[in-house]
């Protein structure tokens, strides 16, 4: 993306978020130049009458002026500050809100895939490590704020003199010229630092991560990732102590420059006073004043501007996984515009290959086969098999590579998004719960709007004890992350939450992905045995690895290294004595046959 | 009221430390502190020797040019001087802080592990925690503003001087303003502090949103229960919430800012009116321009003095918290004990009670069990049965509430904490790949012994697949550090962890749910293996899939009130308990089907 592009890109953003934001931040920048203008140009009139004719009300009225002007300045600045501050925390953290929505819209495979996981992770990198928001909306007012002091300054400075203004032109062009140097380092050092601070924060995060805290004792783990972060800390460091040095040395002369333009004012303002620049009438004692300080002020803005250009340069690096995710296409472009009726007759699977996007390797490779409406079908496999990719491509979640899906005869790419996604239930094993109260992580709506449905589906997973113990039953809120009352589920109960939302959701297709797992073995069966009645006539699908639960479905299609190699019903499937089916099913079969013999 | 710190000894030490780190940043230091101090006069001198030579009898353009280039030199080479002395130990500064981290880091891996499960620790130790995590604020904030302090300190003292002794009035009416501006900053953050709790929630739960919402593992349950505009609106709501709080701040400071305006009005008043006065009675024009200039620096330097001076106390109580956390013994150490060596584990629980701290309910009540040397035992029970809770007892991760855990003889306490988790070999449910090499992820050791690592690899039938690797033991893992790092799937990584037990090689080994992501061919073959696997030492089998048992010795059987059930497979199915009823319960679809598929 080039510069400007993003910059655009990323005020358009803010202007959304808060217009009044943007406002103010322009109202500060005008105050700002405002009280520089005033503080340059009314000492001017004090000092000539202090040196001139000494008339006390005259005198009255120009101190009168500058210290009322400066104090309803003041009053002003802090009235628009009140707000600008409210309104920076607001825009803050509505950025990060921004983010999350645009996370929630794009297409599904995005997510899965490292790249762009990589560039959410440095999107919020920026975020939260360098505010870079915050600093950039910061230096953009700065820099506006500078150039219109830049501007104001020079226009009093014409007044006098072309020749001053040269002067103190060539000593900010200098600066200039010694700062895109800097500039150029100064990029390569954000550009290296990013990296080394990224892999930095990783371990850092590693060594406060508290589900790796029993593997850090029990395997002595500590030293190996201190050594990381002593290293990396480190090559920080290194990277800083070149930087920081040559910064100094540039700081350190852009310094002596601005000394440079005051000895220049005051020298030259000075020799006009005193008329001894031929050609030149003489300037008062006021004017003088006036010109000098407006030369400081210039001297001060060029600085400034020149600071906040390069802050603004490097915060757009950070800020470019940011604007590059809001770029992504949304998934609701793809897709077509049939609206999905409500029954499923069948469906098909067409030649359907495909491979994850960034991976070399084929998940699932030809796979046909056909679910017929109502029916319910166990995917059966080995680890790697591609069970979990055949029912995300059910999902939509992700596009075939090669092939079609069709749901009753339709591509289901020509169904309209929204309609085709409440027709698929599914849990996946690794369901996610939200820290809402129960009853809206069932609903996917606000508490209590649905009371009726949510105690049903709530009893037919056998959670409605479990509620009835709970103070709050099902207005408790889940876990402990977002409000200290919240209760925690166990891993069984949660899995139970999960799958009443399933049920809730009333869709006619319901997919389970290793939905028992957490489950102990009598919570288990319970689950398996009112698993028809739980689905009724709905098509279901069904990925255990307890091969047990196959023994419940209609058909069971084994997938075999992303290809199909069997779809049948169990008993013609255990008939192959050397099929795979067979041994899955009697690796696990075997333990358990000792009872008969007891 | 907020309770105040050793601000004294907080500072010491860090000064301290930072002699004993780096002391030319003490050279650096002293220089700068001489070159700042000195600078901002200049800038004052300059109008007063300008305006002075122009309004002489006779003023000179040479004299006039001398009193430019003189300024220019001067302030140019002292300004230019404290600059670059002020970039070049800055990241100095920050490097302090790095080594806290660090410090902090460990302390963190290495203190008793009950911590890690207590939200309410960290709750409690935030600040300390906080304290070395940026450039501004914490342990690094304090070092810059220790840095630049006494140069403002110097700088001011001089200016009082010298404006005192022109005008006491207006000294007063400019520290009147000054204090004013502190005291409304001290007041809004004293405000602002009484609500750090609202605060701290509010921030808690934006978080919460922000954290879930950017989650890409949340993606598919978002979309396929439609729950955008819920966690849209929540966040909104919640930032809305949040921005409230902080405009009571805003709006406190907003007000009492009007204090501070009069006081500015007081102090301009009194500066512009009594210099002016002064002129028209004989005064010079360049004393006038002086002292006004004095003025300004005096009251730039006086805010800034505060602002440093505030960092410093109210930073410096971050650093305090640090330093206490740090000194604190969190039971890093344990006791004496060393390791047992050429011996595998009895494990005895006598009396044993436990609830889970700052918790009511007891997961165990008095119990007495024992887990004998050599024997592969299987643990068994429903889901919440506290069988994960045992294995954290009996390595050492939790200490009992009451009772005592004794192994081979010797309380567990008496061990020396990394002695006593040196005898476990423990595979955990929850898989930890780590972003480090292959190697590393088996060794858990920088320098891992490679030909160990491999036959570890082997024995869990990974060996294939990383000699495959490009960087064969060398790969890393993930991609988050190298891009073409190496992503594992579920039962890679679980047999991964395995082979880093095996790598361990520990006096006992401890298996909790590690097949539950396994397919059944893969679970079967860890079966079959783990007599190899565990070599004759004490072996401890965590499982839902009763079938794990028939391998062990013995099962232990937990219900919610404590230790059940124990037996060989035979003795507990003919007991007829709960065993054998979650035996034949789990086993009878298999049953069933065979006997279908037989018949």
């Amino acid at each position: 993306m080039k510069q400007w592009e993003k910059l655009r890109l990323f005020f358009s953003i803010v202007w959304r978020t808060s217009h009044a934001y943007v406002l103010l931040m322009a109202s500060s920048v005008l105050l700002a130049g405002a009280q520089v203008l005033l503080n340059v140009l009314l000492p001017k009139f004090l000092i000539d009458e202090l040196t001139g004719a000494l008339r006390g009300e005259y005198l009255l009225l120009y101190a009168g002026m500058i210290v009322g002007l400066n104090l309803v300045l003041a009053l002003l600045n802090s009235a628009v500050k009140r707000g600008l501050d409210e309104k920076e925390l607001y825009v803050n953290n509505m950025m990060d809100r921004v983010m999350a929505e645009k996370v929630m819209k794009v297409p599904f495979g995005c997510l899965e895939t490292p790249e762009y996981l990589d560039l959410k992770e440095r999107a919020l990198f920026a975020f939260n490590n360098q505010s870079a928001p915050y600093q950039m909306i910061r230096n953009t007012a700065q820099f506006l704020q500078s150039a219109l002091i830049i501007i104001t300054t020079l226009a009093v400075m014409l007044t006098l003199s072309p020749v001053l203004v040269l002067l103190l032109m060539l000593c900010v062009a200098a600066n200039l010229f010694a700062y895109s140097r800097v500039m150029q380092d100064q990029l390569k050092f954000y550009a290296s630092l990013i990296p080394i601070n990224r892999k930095y924060g990783y371990y850092v995060n590693l060594g406060f991560q508290d589900t790796l805290q029993k593997d850090v004792r029990l395997y002595d783990m500590s030293g190996m990732i201190s050594g990381r972060v002593t290293d990396y800390g480190r090559e920080i460091s290194g990277e800083c102590d070149q930087f920081y040095k040559k910064m100094g040395r540039f700081q350190g002369l852009s310094g002596a420059l601005n000394d440079l333009q005051s000895a220049l004012a005051y020298g030259y303002a000075g020799l006009r006073v005193l008329g001894s620049l031929s050609g030149k009438a003489p300037i008062s004692l006021g004017s003088l004043t006036m010109y000098v300080s407006a030369a400081a002020s210039f001297a001060k803005a060029a600085t400034d501007a020149g600071a906040s250009a390069v802050t603004i340069t490097a915060m757009l690096g950070y800020l470019e996984p940011f604007l590059q995710f809001m770029s992504l296409p949304e998934e609701s472009d793809f897709g077509g515009t049939l609206p999905f009726s409500e029954t499923v007759e069948s469906i098909r699977f067409e030649h359907v290959s495909f491979r994850y996007p960034g991976s070399e390797t084929r998940v699932l490779h030809d796979v046909s086969f056909e679910i017929r409406g109502g029916e319910k079908i166990s995917i059966v496999g080995l680890n790697g098999a591609g069970k979990t990719t055949l029912v995300k491509l059910i999902s939509r979640l992700y596009r075939p590579e090669e092939g079609r899906i069709l749901l009753n005869g339709v591509d289901i790419f020509e169904y309209e998004h929204t309609s085709y996604l409440a027709s698929i239930a599914a849990v996946f094993q690794d369901y996610k719960l939200f820290a809402f109260s129960i009853d809206e992580n069932i609903t996917g709506c606000r508490p209590g709007s649905d009371l009726v449905g949510t105690g049903t589906v709530i009893r037919r997973v056998g959670l409605n004890e479990k509620m009835a113990e709970l103070d709050e039953g099902v207005y408790s809120m889940l876990g402990k992350s977002y409000d200290e009352n919240g209760v925690e589920l166990s891993g069984g109960e949660r899995q139970k939450v999960a799958i009443a939302r399933a049920l809730y959701k009333n869709a006619p297709v319901i997919i389970l992905d290793e939905p028992t797992s957490a489950l102990d073995p009598l919570a288990e069966a319970e689950i398996y045995e009112n698993f028809n009645s739980l689905i009724g006539d709905k098509t279901a699908i069904y990925i255990s690895h307890r091969m047990s639960s196959s023994v419940f479905c209609d058909r069971i299609l084994l997938l075999d290294g992303g290809t199909v190699s069997g779809f049948d019903t169990h008993a013609a499937l255990m008939e192959k004595a050397d099929g795979l089916y067979y041994k899955l099913f009697n690796a696990q079969a075997e333990n358990y046959r000792i009872e008969k013999n007891v | 009221m907020k309770k105040s710190y050793p601000i004294g000894k907080t500072l010491a030490r860090l000064v301290q430390n930072a002699w004993r780190q780096n002391k030319r940043l003490f050279a650096s230091f002293g220089i700068y502190t001489l070159a700042a101090a000195v600078y901002p006069m200049f800038a004052v001198a300059l109008p007063k020797l300008v305006l002075g030579e122009l309004t002489q009898p006779a003023p000179s353009a040479e004299r006039l040019v001398f009193i430019a280039v003189g300024f220019f030199l001067a302030a140019g080479g002292v300004g230019a001087l404290k600059t670059y002395l002020y970039y070049a130990s800055y990241h100095k500064l920050g490097l302090l802080r790095l080594e806290y981290l660090r410090d902090m880091l460990n302390k963190n891996l290495t203190m008793r592990y009950c911590n890690t499960e207590d939200a309410k620790f960290y709750d409690e130790h935030e600040r300390a925690l906080n304290a070395a995590n940026s450039n501004d604020n914490g342990v690094e904030g304090v070092y810059h503003a220790l840095y630049e302090t006494p140069a403002v300190l110097l700088t001011v003292l001089a200016y009082v001087v010298f404006i005192g002794m022109k005008s006491i009035w207006i000294l007063a009416a400019l520290l009147l303003h000054v204090a004013a501006v502190f005291w409304v900053s001290r007041e809004t953050h004293a405000f602002q502090h009484g609500l750090h709790a609202e605060i701290g929630h509010a921030e808690r739960r934006v978080r919460y949103y922000s954290n879930t919402a950017n989650d890409f593992s949340f993606g598919k349950d978002v979309r396929l229960y439609g729950f955008q505009s819920r966690i849209l609106d929540n966040f909104k709501r919640e930032i809305d919430a949040y921005v409230a709080i902080i405009a009571r701040v805003k709006r406190r400071e907003f007000l009492l800012g009007f204090l501070a305006l009069g006081a500015l009005l007081l102090s301009d008043a009194a500066t512009y009116g009594l210099l002016v006065r002064d002129v028209t009675r004989g005064m010079p024009i360049a004393d006038f321009s002086m002292y006004l200039a004095a003025v300004l620096s005096l009251s730039a330097q006086l805010k800034l003095l505060a602002e440093k001076a505030g960092t410093v106390y109210s930073e410096g109580e971050y650093v305090y918290d640090m330093f206490r956390f740090l000194d604190e013994d969190l039971g890093e150490h344990g006791g004496t004990h060393p390791a047992i060596s050429g011996d595998t584990l009895e494990i005895e629980f006598k009396n044993v009670s436990f609830k889970y701290p700052r918790t009511e309910k007891y997961i165990f009540k008095n119990l007495d069990f024992t887990i004998r040397k050599g024997e592969r035992l299987a643990i068994v029970g429903v889901n919440g049965a506290g069988k994960s809770t045992l294995v954290k007892l009996m390595t050492g991760l939790f200490a009992p509430t009451e009772g005592e855990i004794l192994i081979n003889g010797v309380p567990i306490g008496a061990f020396n904490k990394k002695a006593l988790y040196s005898m476990f070999s423990a595979v955990f449910q929850e898989v930890n790949t780590l972003a480090y090499t292959v190697l590393e992820n088996v060794a858990c050791h920088a320098e891992g012994d490679r030909a160990r690592a491999m036959d570890a690899l082997e024995r869990v039938g990974l060996g294939g697949k990383v000699r495959a690797f490009p960087k064969g033991l060398e790969q890393t893992l993930l991609k988050i550090i190298e891009k073409d790092g190496t992503e594992l799937s579920g039962g890679e990584a679980q047999k991964l962890s395995i082979a880093r037990a095996l790598y361990k090689d520990a006096n006992m080994v401890i298996m909790d749910e590690p097949t539950a992501a396994l397919d059944a061919l893969a679970e079967a073959e860890i079966y079959e293996n783990f007599a190899a696997l565990v070599q004759g030492k004490t072996a401890v089998y965590i499982s839902h899939r009763l079938a794990s048992t028939k391998f062990c010795d013995h099962i232990a059987l937990f219900d919610g009130q404590g230790l059940a059930e124990y037996g060989t497979h035979e003795e507990l199915l003919a007991l007829g308990g709960k065993y054998f009823e979650m035996f034949t319960v789990q086993g009878k679809y298999y049953n069933r089907a065979s006997e279908e598929v037989g018949a």
